[in-house]
């Protein structure tokens, strides 16, 4: 005979979740208040050094170097106006694409970061007074064109393109002094910087499918150059990569070192560095689509060229999307080892700020502050990119058995 | 395969000869309408952009004389922020027009780098720094000690051979950028610090508390830092040169930047007269390429040598530093303008 | 799968060709080759071009110069006089030796932290979800930077008055220093041992497996190997500390007033440095001059402390301390607190005269700042001490002054003088010998075996002796370890939970309790999967090691810049640096793969 069981336990409620989370046998107790000292401990100090004894003032009285560094103040307009473009042009993909949509998952949080800076432009920065909000209005404003004229999304590739040209012209200006005077690469740098080297990702991507079909192409000149230059590449650290580039590249290329910016010889070596990932990234994609695709697709009278771009290359891109994700986390992280060729980016602005003479008359120094603004700043924007990536990865299905 | 290189070489020397040199830097740069100067960035005094990203600093003075000097604007230099180990590559490859970056001249600069140095602005030389109260007064306390160093530049080796040959065995602790090592120095990672002595007191500022420390009295190499132009190129040698002199003339002969408007018109001293191309001996200034008022120009935008120092280096800086060395000769220093005559 | 460029060829090729596919490919892959040769023959052409006309060397005779680059941090005996070749070395040496290090710790850390993300308590589980957001999300620059300036370097005491635990270990910002076995000169007494421990230990290995196959039984093997091994080899060492005794040619020279020695053999005149020989040396009387100092540490000031090096009470008869200048110290009333005996002392002045230091009476009403740069000495009694010489074959001791010339050095001291006239720190008399009494000291060379503890100590202003860790080193450590523990931590999460559900009801259904089901059959499945994305991680941390100029460590990169900065050889440099990596990817794809293979058999 069965015994009765006793009624269910009622399985909701705050002290339900207490005990189930934290005091569940005493093992857990004893490991819940351990961690509980540990994070009030950590907590604690890191509330004081932020409240009570950070000066932040150094931090503060710097901005415009964290943020354009040497770009001049009177053209400050021309990377916002840019910088509102492109919110406008991701605007667009959000509205169309919903509320929910992964765009727009990443282009509110953005949204929300530039209204505040906004509010503190408005409120402290005369000189960008209007433009931060202008940028922010931008950004709406293609939300709302997006959300009302779907369809519109239809022309956003031509958008994207014509954004990358105009977007340049506006960063490099045409004509010496007036409106859109020339501001020399060089002196690009901060944030900019960073963003600026952080779209080689683009590049990176035609340069590491072809290497990724060559890997696997039958053909040995061509699998084994493909294999060697992956392989190498990504066997020296980029750090390296950058140096050689910065010293060789107009040597190699034998062009005049003037005519080749430190930036853009930056910017190739992260561009090839990033293809070499790029390419193992798609090889690990085109492995996973199923032989019969490739098969079916020729059987049916495609063209090897047609199968590989219509049938093959799609599925497995698709299924590696969230790897490019990733990679593109880890290359926005990279991009902070330009100072190594003398590239002033975000965090090298972190350098510069912490000896500058008013930074030395606090005791102690500035570096900590300095260096955890750095951090929050990387971390707001890789971990926006990760939580995408993670989003993308439930939607695409990936990992799932 | 040797003989493949020389001929190379021959053919890459006449090549490049032929597209420098058809036509003269001078010309080029004004055609070009900007100064490329290449400067350190990262050394308070001497480089160093400030808050609102304007570089500012003795070194970038004089490039902003030269400038004054060719286009009569100290604001057309476009700086090009070199690392100490960048230096040779961006003389060589004519990516800038002179080399303003506190640089040795020593003799294989001259010659390998295939350098020409214009007049020695600061003489400099290695020395060291430690606290006050750590005991150490002469090199030979270093014993058993620890000493931070730059690397990638003649002060590394100097330290190493110097401390060998007087058979001081010591801990050499070496960084890649001065702002780590200075806070390696301050947290008290090494006891002491070598670099050069304007670097000394440069960074001294920088630590929590200036006076705490101290600069032994010990120099253990020569370091005459000045403009280093490429080999070659005679016309544009000469205006660097002279721009500098110039600077050195208007402080022996006491033209400023205030007063500069002044001495152009009521100046009896034909010196003074020469050295502004004030009327009657424009001709002077003239041979140089450049116009009757360069130098005057110079003067006007950043003063005479002695302004510069002061403003930068001296008693109007946090710094404070002494002429010592650096004064006029008839103030017992080595500072000596060549006349204009 | 798909030919690289067919159209390009086949539109000039002979129509019956159009279709072969082999042919196409032969065509195509010529095509590429002679592309490839021509381009990149123009680029080194262009190279070597610009090479030669700058005057840079092109090939790798550079290696054999002297480097003149001092170097603290290394695994071998160098000195700055060796050559570029050898600097090199110590580079890679000091890569590995971070490397090595980082990917053990790091996969201790990632392991717990992953595992610890998968957690029924929700605290220590949200705890390990921060841990591994925050710090994969921020530049391991930035991360490096963080360590090592804002926390390493201004936290932990000072040199001058470490933490010294039990067991030896001494902790600084300087660094890391702890007691360590190191082989001496008669190691080679002890290798026929190992050798014969090790043989039998393998015979012992095979017997057990026999008995074990023969009764058909099953029991564990690995003790009697191990026992076997650990009995002979222990005899052995055992057998090298009996009868032994110094040999005639070992020589130990001793500078007191320098503090510092060096043992050696001497053969026909000739010197060799003598490692790990451990001498006593004796001091009857000597004294030691210290300035006190006001300082920031740990963000905060501690005002006028004096401290002198690291002693412990039974090294000497008696420790005296006074005043150098008694009576204006006694003029100022200032006074002596001893914190740690016999190591820091504070000056005060006892301001509310209840004898002894209260707090605030450490600073100086006139300046509000401590009383700084007032000179106390030791004298000690009877000094001696037994240390065991470097691998250089160096000894440090307190630069110990004779007892009687305190006043004197005071005197020469104030004297010093102003730059001579000449630009060399060779014949200027502040580098010239002063005066002093010569310090006499007693030594003696200790007989030893075959391993020798050395005792980590700090003799003036740095570690001395025992395993030495530098903060610099410690840093990029940390960073590396805790950035890369991060990766492996999401890596060991996903390999847990791509364990099928099965697995686990199954064990629970056969009875096994939660902690075994966890490490006999979720863990061993987990690690399969986990380990092709491990190994990427440990190329990750080792080629991420690069970074080390931002902690100021030592490492390849850092010293082949620094190589390629003084000879201008900069791409022979790159190849050897390329060449390097690629040795350490491959051998630790090697070694990974192997490990692969066996974890593969066993699950099958």
């Amino acid at each position: 005979m069965i015994q009765p069981r006793p009624a269910p336990v009622k399985a909701h409620g705050f002290r339900f979740w207490l005990r189930k989370n934290l005091f569940n046998g005493p093992f857990n107790t004893v490991l819940t208040f351990v961690a509980a000292v540990v994070v009030a401990w950590s907590l604690y100090n890191l509330a004081t050094f932020i409240f009570v004894e950070g000066s932040w003032g150094q931090v503060w009285r710097n901005m415009r170097l964290f943020g354009v560094y040497r770009y001049p103040p009177e053209y400050l307009w021309r990377p916002l106006l840019a910088l509102g473009i492109m919110l406008g042009l991701m605007g667009v993909m959000a509205g169309a694409g919903g509320r929910k949509s992964i765009v727009a998952g990443a282009f509110l949080p953005i949204q929300g970061f530039v209204a505040v800076v906004s509010v503190v432009a408005i409120l402290f920065w005369p000189s960008v007074r209007f433009l931060w909000p202008g940028a922010l209005a931008l950004g709406f404003l293609g939300y709302f064109i997006g959300s009302r004229w779907p369809r519109s999304i239809k022309y956003l590739p031509w958008g994207w393109g014509v954004w990358l040209v105009v977007g340049y012209l506006l960063l490099s200006g045409l004509t010496t002094g007036g409106t859109l005077g020339k501001v020399p690469v060089r002196d690009w740098g901060g944030f900019l910087l960073t963003l600026i080297l952080f779209t080689g990702i683009i590049p990176s991507f035609p340069i590491g499918i072809a290497l990724a079909l060559g890997r696997n192409s039958k053909l040995p000149a061509i699998k084994y150059f493909c294999i060697g230059f992956i392989e190498v590449v990504r066997g020296a650290p980029l750090i390296m990569w950058l140096f050689i580039a910065s010293l060789l590249l107009p040597l190699i290329l034998n062009v005049d070192a003037n005519s080749l910016p430190a930036i853009m010889r930056a910017y190739v070596a992260i561009t090839l560095f990033s293809a070499a990932y790029m390419a193992e990234n798609v090889r690990g994609g085109l492995q996973a689509v199923p032989r019969g695709q490739g098969e079916a697709a020729r059987a049916l009278g495609l063209s090897a060229w047609q199968t590989t771009l219509l049938i093959v290359l799609p599925q497995a891109l698709r299924a590696v999307i969230p790897a490019i994700v990733g990679q593109a986390i880890g290359l926005f992280k990279d991009t902070s080892l330009v100072f190594i060729v003398g590239l002033v980016d975000f965090f090298k602005v972190g350098d510069i700020v912490s000896v500058q003479p008013e930074a030395l008359l606090v005791t102690g120094g500035v570096k900590l502050e300095v260096f955890l603004f750095i951090a929050v700043i990387y971390f707001f924007f890789a971990y926006r990119m990760s939580i995408a990536s993670r989003q993308l990865e439930k939607r695409l299905g990936v990992g799932e058995r | 395969m040797t003989r493949y290189f020389r001929f190379l070489v021959a053919l890459a020397l006449v090549v490049s000869a032929g597209t420098v040199f058809a036509q003269g830097r001078l010309q080029a740069i004004k055609d070009r309408g900007e100064l490329r100067c290449g400067v350190n960035a990262n050394l308070p005094g001497f480089g160093v952009p400030d808050a609102s990203g304007a570089y500012t600093g003795f070194d970038i003075d004089f490039c902003k004389a030269i400038a004054a000097a060719v286009f009569g604007d100290a604001s057309k230099v476009v700086y090009r922020p070199l690392t100490a180990g960048e230096r040779p590559t961006a003389l060589q490859s004519g990516e800038i027009d002179v080399l303003i970056r506190n640089t040795t001249r020593t003799s294989i600069r001259e010659t390998d780098w295939g350098a020409n140095f214009a007049p020695t602005t600061y003489y400099d030389g290695q020395g060291f720094m430690v606290r006050k109260d750590s005991g150490i007064n002469s090199l030979r306390d270093f014993e058993g000690r620890s000493i931070c160093v730059q690397s990638g530049t003649t002060t590394e080796t100097n330290l190493g051979t110097t401390l060998a040959g007087l058979g001081v065995q010591f801990t050499p602790v070496i960084f890649e950028t001065a702002p780590v090592l200075i806070a390696a120095y301050d947290d008290g990672q090494c006891d002491g610090w070598t670099t050069d002595g304007s670097g000394l007191v440069s960074y001294q500022t920088q630590l929590r508390v200036p006076s705490d420390h101290k600069i032994l009295p010990v120099i253990i190499s020569k370091e005459p830092l000045g403009p280093a132009v490429l080999h070659g190129d005679d016309q544009w040698y000469d205006v660097v040169s002279w721009t500098v002199y110039a600077l050195f003339d208007a402080e022996e002969y006491g033209v400023t930047q205030a007063n500069v408007d002044d001495m152009l018109v009521s100046a009896a001293d034909p010196q003074v007269k020469r050295l502004l191309g004030a009327p009657g001996s424009e001709s002077y200034v003239e041979a140089f390429g450049l116009s009757a008022d360069a130098f005057y120009q110079a003067i006007k935008a950043v003063g005479n040598y002695g302004e510069i120092f002061e403003r930068n280096l001296g008693s109007g800086s946090v710094f404070g530093l002494e002429r010592g060395i650096n004064a006029q000769y008839y103030d017992g220093g080595l500072i000596y303008g060549y006349p204009f005559n | 799968m798909q030919p690289g460029k067919p159209n390009v060829s086949a539109s000039t090729a002979v129509v019956p060709f159009w279709r072969n596919v082999k042919i196409i490919g032969v065509i195509a892959q010529f095509v590429f080759v002679i592309a490839l040769v021509a381009g990149v023959g123009i680029l080194v052409n262009n190279v070597v071009t610009a090479l030669a006309k700058a005057n840079l060397p092109a090939d790798f005779s550079f290696l054999g110069k002297p480097a003149g680059i001092p170097i603290a941090e290394r695994a071998i005996p160098y000195q700055v006089t060796d050559t570029y070749a050898r600097a090199l070395l110590i580079g890679f040496l000091n890569t590995l030796k971070v490397a090595i290090v980082g990917v053990v710790l790091a996969t201790v850390i990632g392991v717990l932290m992953g595992v610890m993300r998968l957690s029924s308590n929700w605290l220590v589980r949200t705890m390990a979800s921060v841990y591994v957001e925050v710090l994969r999300n921020i530049p391991l620059a930035v991360q490096i930077v963080f360590w090592y300036s804002a926390v390493l370097l201004p936290f932990p005491p000072r040199i001058s008055d470490p933490i010294a635990l039990p067991g030896g270990l001494i902790m600084s910002n300087v660094g890391l220093a702890f007691p360590f076995l190191y082989p001496t000169y008669r190691f080679a007494v002890w290798v026929p041992y190992l050798v014969a421990a090790a043989v039998l230990a393998g015979v012992a290995w095979w017997w057990r497996r026999r008995t074990l196959a023969k009764a058909d039984r099953v029991g564990s093997v690995w003790p009697f190997p191990v026992v076997t091994f650990l009995v002979v080899a222990g005899m052995g060492l055992g057998l090298s500390y009996v009868g032994r005794s110094v040999p005639s040619d070992l020589t130990f020279t001793f500078e007191a007033d320098r503090g510092r020695g060096t043992t050696a053999f001497v053969v026909d005149g000739k010197s060799r440095p003598a490692a790990f020989v451990p001498v006593t040396i004796e001091i009857e009387k000597a004294s030691l001059t210290v300035s006190s100092q006001n300082l920031v540490e740990s963000r905060q000031d501690v005002r006028g402390s004096v401290r002198f090096p690291l002693m412990r009470e039974n090294e000497a008869d008696a420790f005296e301390f006074a005043f150098a200048d008694a009576e204006a110290a006694e003029e100022r009333g200032l006074q002596l607190s001893f914190d740690k005996y016999p190591s820091v002392a504070t000056i005060y002045v006892d301001r509310n005269g209840n004898g002894r230091f209260d707090a605030g009476e450490d600073v100086d009403p006139a300046t509000n700042r401590g009383y700084g740069g007032v000179d106390v000495v030791m004298t000690v009694t009877n000094f001696r001490r037994t240390l065991v010489s470097d691998r250089d074959g160096q000894v440090r001791t307190p630069t110990f002054k004779h007892a009687d010339d305190v006043a004197a050095a005071a005197v020469e001291e104030s004297a010093a003088p102003r730059a001579g006239t000449r630009f060399s720190a060779f014949g200027q008399a502040a580098t010239a010998t002063v005066s002093e009494s010569a310090l006499s000291a007693k030594t003696a060379i200790q007989p030893v075996g075959a391993l020798v503890l050395s005792r980590a100590y700090v003799p003036v202003s740095n570690y001395e002796g025992g395993m030495r860790l530098t903060v610099n080193y410690l840093a990029l450590l940390l960073a590396l370890v805790v950035y890369t523990s991060a990766f492996i931590a999401e890596i060991v999460r996903g390999g847990i939970l791509a364990v099928p559900k099965g697995q686990r009801e199954a064990a629970r259904a056969i009875g096994l309790s939660g902690t075994q089901t966890f490490s006999l059959i979720i863990f061993p499945q987990a690690m399969r999967i986990v380990l092709p994305p491990m190994i990427s991680q440990y190329l990750n941390l080792t080629k991420n090691s690069s970074l080390a100029s931002l902690a100021g460590y030592a490492e390849l990169f850092v010293i082949a810049s620094v190589v390629s900065n003084q000879t201008g050889a900069a791409i022979p440099i790159a190849l050897l640096l390329i060449g390097s990596y690629l040795v350490i990817s491959l051998a630790f794809s090697l070694v990974l793969n192997q490990v692969n293979a066996r974890l593969a058999l066993v699950e099958r």
